[in-house]
């Protein structure tokens, strides 16, 4: 057959589906070992094909150190999704696709195994008509992200022909902090182009964080309404009960400034301040999420005192189980001055948001896992009701992000009899009773997007690096000044210290409990 | 077969349908009420009322509703109405509230459709789409009140008695209320994975530059899914710009915009609606099939290049599959309007 007179439109697929339809293609996860790949990402392309989304011929190579056999590595995977796929493991769909799982065993290092690699992606190519379509996932460390980036560059793997792709995901942390950040950027726009470049934040893919737009711009309620003369503040919260578990090192040299805020609260908080966009298109949507970057108020060291809170969890008890301090935890200095907890007032300074505070706080060892954004309407004036009884409190419009996705909205309503008493009501949309079923998980849409060349859930280099800018100024307060503000502490199993109470009492607010 | 109204719940006077589901929710039981649209399932006499009110159990556990099962007898020779109410609820995981949805049975014997169609109405669920899902041959009147309120026609042309007849009325549907009513034909769904099968194998760019020189179609179909089989080959008519010209029982001829002739072979099988595809040209094969209760269509693509096997998701065909499939947002069917418009010219 000759592709030379191929029709750029396919008139078959009219109609078929609006959900993203990738080409067939071959994704190569590099780390394939690592908790990830079990836990999410095969998990994810299985739900993909049960759903029909997955392109039939697409291969599946585990890219890895240990030494392991198809069927060792299969047998694995198969165990794993009976744990962690949220449609458990249907034995004929799974016999289907893993089939098309291999292992690759080699060094990240070892030009031999890239050479190997390269010769059974054009066999694929060739069996299954994949056609050079290729998907590298980079769920390594960042100190291997260089090593394995140059080798696909000198064995040709990032090279496309013919109208193939070739399209790298790379997980965070996505830098240390701007300068690396910048290094990291320049390395791999040496080996894919930007828009083959996909970095991945997996709030972006959460149900809830897709609908924050959908909520603000095509509900016509919400948009007038949403600006400094109606919004008293923001406060947006992302609670887990875990510790460090085994991620000790890590953690260490990260925090829960670099590990939480630099991407997710960020782009959350982006998707709740950005600008309508003018289209759908990826550009289009981080171009107003950049803007919003760019106008966060960059501190001095003396304002980082004053409206930046860290903290670390003492002993304490989270679900009844007495659980040890941070600098007790596995491999952790116990001289640690790494923050478990941060809590922060932001301002986007632009004419929407002129004054609004936007608080955030991210916090290990808490009473219980949530991640939720709580907008804060304005007082009514203090006639009719408001003046006769005080401490009506606001109408708050509250996305949560998870667990149990939705959204509520409290009002004031007249309790019934004949005695005039208000109370606050929720009216509340959960996603699972709403719509029946729960939510695809966000590896899944992420992983999807990258296949069909959707960059819109994705991180813009731009935006990565504008990020680290406003996290630099927060860091080097901390880490660069001779009189760092103090590191506070919380137990384990309460909302914080103290000062992030009083960052809050100090503007006449409380942080919302969960 | 006498009337057996056991499994439609709680009979009611219709005046008390309201009062009666208020107080449905208002137990003690950890159970929430979802509600996000009205389905309105049309079919005469008594005889589907059970059979439907198992598929509405199974169909809201997709898609939270409040169902209007109507049973309607216009020809009974006395006037009477009759009522039943109940909730369907299921848990969605371990240690989650009960999500609950209504189910309300109107049975209407010896009423003009017009009084029929405002029992319905009055109790439609306010401010969510209408989803009518007609069973059986389309009416020949649509100038009730209840039609000027339908976002969404769910029908299954399969169950249609004389095809060419109703597909006339669904052309004068279409007339009178325009794009503002979508149609939804569970049968066109039935073929939905075969033909994203299909449009996926030509994303191949070798393929696709042979997709104009496609000369035969092979379809293999129950006896009784002959329609399903005309709906395909119209597709492929439609999307391809094929003009019919010999409509035979067991053959049909198309010419291709480039001049081209291309001749579709419909086969009886026994087995699924369709059990195979075949979709030939001079420069290569393209062969799906599916065996009986498997959940995947077999493809083999043959060419110059050498056979390519794969697989893809031959999806569900039964009926609450079909019409989770069909409630999907945004299906408003352009394209089986255009494959409707080939179709007229197949119906020998």
């Amino acid at each position: 057959m000759n592709a030379t007179s191929s029709p750029t439109i396919n008139p078959l697929k009219e109609g078929l589906s609006n959900r993203p339809l990738p080409r067939p293609c071959n994704v190569v996860i590099f780390g394939a070992s690592g908790d990830l790949t079990y836990r999410k990402l095969v998990p994810a392309l299985y739900n993909l094909q049960v759903d029909g989304d997955l392109p039939a011929t697409t291969n599946i190579i585990g890219f890895a150190r240990r030494p392991k056999s198809d069927d060792v590595f299969r047998a694995e995977l198969g165990e794993a999704l009976g744990k962690f796929s949220r449609s458990g493991r249907a034995d004929e769909v799974w016999t289907d696709f893993s089939g098309r799982v291999h292992y690759h065993q080699s060094e990240f290092s070892n030009g031999e195994g890239y050479k190997s690699l390269a010769e059974k992606l054009d066999r694929f190519d060739a069996e299954n008509g994949t056609a050079g379509n290729r998907l590298f996932y980079l769920s390594v460390g960042p100190n291997e992200f260089e090593g394995i980036l140059g080798k696909l560059a000198e064995h040709g793997l990032n090279k496309t022909k013919d109208g193939s792709w070739a399209r790298v995901i790379v997980e965070k942390p996505f830098g240390h902090d701007r300068s690396s950040a910048h290094d990291l950027n320049e390395k791999v726009s040496h080996v894919f182009a930007e828009e083959d470049t996909y970095r991945i934040d997996h709030y972006l893919g959460k149900e809830t964080a897709q609908n924050i737009m959908v909520l603000r711009f095509a509900n016509s309620i919400f948009e007038p309404l949403w600006n400094h003369r109606y919004i008293d503040h923001i406060q947006i919260t992302a609670a887990e009960p875990m510790g460090v578990e085994a991620r000790g090192p890590y953690y260490e040299s990260s925090g829960a400034l670099r590990d939480m805020c630099q991407n997710h609260l960020t782009q959350i908080l982006c998707l709740i301040a950005m600008e309508p966009p003018t289209d759908l298109s990826a550009d289009s949507v981080r171009d107003e999420k950049l803007k919003v970057v760019r106008a966060l108020r960059k501190y001095t060291p003396e304002e980082v005192a004053s409206n930046v809170v860290r903290a670390q969890y003492g002993v304490g008890a989270v679900s009844g189980k007495e659980v040890p301090a941070y600098r007790s935890e596995d491999r952790v200095s116990p001289t640690s001055e790494t923050e478990t907890y941060v809590a922060f007032r932001a301002f986007v300074d632009n004419w929407r948001w002129d004054g609004v505070p936007f608080y955030v706080r991210v916090g290990k060892r808490m009473p219980k896992h949530g991640t939720e954004i709580a907008i804060y309407l304005k007082d009514t004036p203090g006639v009719l009701f408001n003046a006769q009884q005080a401490g009506l409190g606001p109408n708050v419009l509250v996305i949560r992000i998870q667990p149990d996705e939705g959204i509520s909205l409290r009002i004031q309503s007249k309790r019934p009899g004949a005695q005039l008493a208000i109370e606050p009501v929720k009216m509340d949309f959960h996603y699972n009773t709403s719509f029946g079923k729960p939510s695809p998980e966000a590896y899944e849409r992420l992983l999807l997007d990258a296949m069909a060349g959707d960059a819109t859930l994705f991180a813009r280099r731009d935006e990565v690096d504008a990020a680290w800018t406003f996290i630099d100024c927060i860091e080097d307060a901390w880490h660069k000044n001779p009189n760092p503000p103090v590191m506070a502490s919380y137990p384990a199993g309460s909302w914080g210290p103290k000062e992030a109470d009083d960052l809050l009492a100090a503007d006449g607010r409380t942080w919302r409990r969960l | 077969m006498a009337f057996d109204p056991s499994n439609l719940g709680l009979q009611v006077e219709l005046n008390q349908i309201s009062s009666t589901l208020h107080a449905l929710w208002e137990t003690p039981e950890q159970r929430t009420r979802a509600c996000l649209l009205n389905l309105v399932v049309y079919c005469q006499g008594t005889q589907q009322l059970a059979a439907n009110t198992e598929l509405i159990s199974k169909f809201v556990r997709n898609h939270a509703c409040r169902a209007i099962l109507l049973g309607d007898s216009p020809a009974a020779p006395v006037q009477k109405t009759s009522a039943w109410v109940q909730a369907h609820c299921h848990i969605n995981k371990a240690g989650a509230h009960e999500i609950c949805s209504e189910q309300i049975t109107l049975l209407a014997e010896g009423l003009a459709p017009a009084t029929v169609a405002n029992m319905v109405m009055a109790n439609l669920d306010y401010d969510l789409p209408l989803n009518l899902w007609w069973q059986g041959d389309l009416p020949k009147n649509t100038d009730s009140p209840l039609w000027q309120r339908v976002d969404r026609l769910i029908i299954d042309s399969l169950d249609w008695k004389n095809p060419r007849q109703d597909l006339q009325r669904l052309s004068a549907i279409r007339s009178q209320f325009g794009s503002r009513i979508a149609t939804a034909d569970l049968n066109w769904t039935r073929t939905l994975n075969l033909r994203q099968a299909v449009a996926l194998s030509f994303d191949n760019l070798a393929l696709l530059a042979e997709i104009g020189t496609i000369n035969s179609l092979e379809i293999c179909h129950a006896p009784e899914s002959k329609l399903t089989a005309l709906l395909l080959a119209s597709w492929f008519a439609a999307q391809l710009s094929w003009v019919p010209t010999q409509v035979n029982p067991t053959s049909l001829h198309f010419r291709a915009s480039n001049g081209g002739n291309i001749k579709c072979k419909l086969l009886e099988t026994a087995g699924d609606a369709i059990s195979s595809l075949s979709v030939n040209s001079d420069a290569f094969s393209l062969s799906l099939q599916r065996e009986t209760g498997s959940c995947l269509l077999h493809s083999t693509l043959k060419s110059a290049e050498g056979p390519v096997q794969s697989h893809f998701p031959a999806g569900n065909s039964d009926l609450i599959s079909l019409l989770t499939e069909e409630m999907m947002p945004g299906t408003r069917h352009r394209v089986y309007l255009k494959a409707l418009n080939s179709l007229d010219h197949l119906l020998a």
